[in-house]
């Protein structure tokens, strides 16, 4: 029954996969981003040691937040003052 | 050893029974004064053996027969004593070697029955529970049962005493034999020696060879079981193995598919991955230095990394102190900024 239903999702799922089609990245920049993270995670590893980051979790936490929702406000009011017939100043 | 084998009825919530009878016993020999009728089975039509049969009073869980198709068998007292031999063995089981011997013969449609206690003269229960099986052996004289009629059908039930219980019995083994020993020969008492003397072979036998069907058929059980289970009832873990592994399998397709989009989102959650697991540990890595010189590299100095965790033995209160001032440095910052946030939202240009 189990493969039954995998072959029916098969079915179902290649043709839509195959609509996509983008290109690949280059194998060059998938090497660089990678060591670009290896550097992070190990420089985050030294930070962590100093700066243990369960002290500042919250901090980082509201920071993101707030900074989210604030900038999310301005980008719709700046949408919204682009519509004459709102007349939102 | 080969064995015959009636198959019991494996009834809702009860247990398959498999009934094992036996050619006669190995390790007897037919000797001048005593002859050995291998005794037929019969099942007791209410043979079920439930989860647990929590009391149960003189139940009768076994029945031998001398019956058409086996040695005739002349019931005799006055020219043969006779002797019950039978063995049974719980492979695995939990069951209580208590029991009762009833002799039923059958006399003209007159049956006498009669009721043997295990605790009193001429009936020897041998008990051979171990690690790996429980059995008992019953090695009982018949007492002169009188008789209407010579006939060749006997039957001899085993029952079971109060408050025995069976638990996951499963697999029984049994086999019986009647020894008619001849009064008329002087050297009974040696016949009867003899015989008592193998019962340990015969039994270990026996025991033995029991374990064995039992662990043909629990392979064989749990073969079935398990092709039923791949059929109709997959196990759930395994189920969402499959399941799992052809997701990750659509997965890579589907990231094969968009490039470039899957490839930004894999770093993304790499990035964010980074902040949300236990980071590594804190080790300084200096990089090493070579030099090439007419195409051959030369290595000035190797990579060298420093575990700064030695700090903590040597200066522990000093990144005590430095932790803390960060963290205030950054608990401070944050409150500057929603500080900042609310005067530019509420403090009206102030």
């Amino acid at each position: 029954m189990l493969n039954l239903i995998i072959s029916l999702a098969g079915i179902i799922l290649k043709p839509l996969l195959s609509l996509f089609n983008f290109i690949d990245v280059p194998a060059e920049m998938v090497s660089i981003t990678s060591a670009v993270l290896s550097y992070i995670r190990s420089g985050l590893g030294i930070v962590n040691f100093f700066l243990p980051f369960d002290s500042i979790k919250w901090a980082v936490d509201i920071f993101l937040s707030v900074f989210l929702i604030e900038h999310t406000y301005e980008l719709i009011m700046w949408i919204v003052r682009k519509i004459p017939l709102l007349g939102v100043k | 050893m080969a064995y015959a084998e009636y198959e019991g009825l494996p009834n809702n919530g009860m247990y398959p029974v498999y009934w094992r009878g036996g050619e006669p016993l190995l390790g007897l020999g037919y000797g001048d004064h005593a002859d050995f009728y291998q005794l037929g089975k019969e099942t007791n039509s209410d043979l079920y053996f439930i989860d647990n049969l929590p009391s149960v009073s003189g139940f009768r869980f076994m029945e031998f027969r001398l019956d058409e198709g086996f040695i005739d068998f002349n019931y005799a007292p006055d020219l043969y004593d006779y002797y019950l031999l039978c063995t049974v063995a719980f492979p695995n089981g939990n069951f209580l070697p208590q029991v009762g011997l009833s002799a039923l013969m059958s006399t003209d449609l007159n049956y006498s029955n009669t009721v043997y206690n295990p605790f009193v003269d001429d009936f020897y229960v041998y008990d051979h529970t171990d690690s790996d099986s429980r059995g008992f052996t019953v090695f009982a004289k018949f007492p002169n049962i009188s008789v209407s009629n010579n006939t060749s059908l006997i039957g001899i039930a085993l029952t079971a005493a109060d408050n025995n219980t069976f638990i996951d019995a499963g697999v029984f083994y049994f086999d019986g034999l009647i020894i008619a020993v001849d009064k008329s020969v002087s050297s009974t008492s040696d016949a009867l020696a003899e015989i008592i003397l193998r019962l340990d072979d015969i039994d270990s036998d026996l025991v033995s060879g029991a374990a064995g069907i039992q662990s043909a058929i629990d392979t064989q059980m749990q073969h079935d079981q398990q092709l039923w289970n791949d059929t109709y009832d997959p196990d759930p873990d395994q189920a969402e193995s499959d399941v799992g592994s052809v997701i990750d399998n659509y997965n890579t397709q589907l990231g094969q598919s968009l490039g470039l989009f899957d490839y930004v989102s894999s770093v993304t959650t790499d990035f964010v991955g980074m902040f949300t697991t236990s980071p590594g540990a804190p080790v300084l890595t200096f990089p090493s230095w070579s030099i090439v010189i007419s195409g051959a590299s030369y290595n000035v100095w190797a990579e060298y990394p420093v575990d700064l965790s030695v700090l903590l033995a040597d200066f522990s209160e000093l990144l005590a102190v430095v932790r803390f001032a960060l963290v205030v440095v950054v608990w401070g910052a944050v409150i500057r900024y929603l500080w900042g946030v609310w005067d530019r939202i509420f403090g009206g240009g102030s």
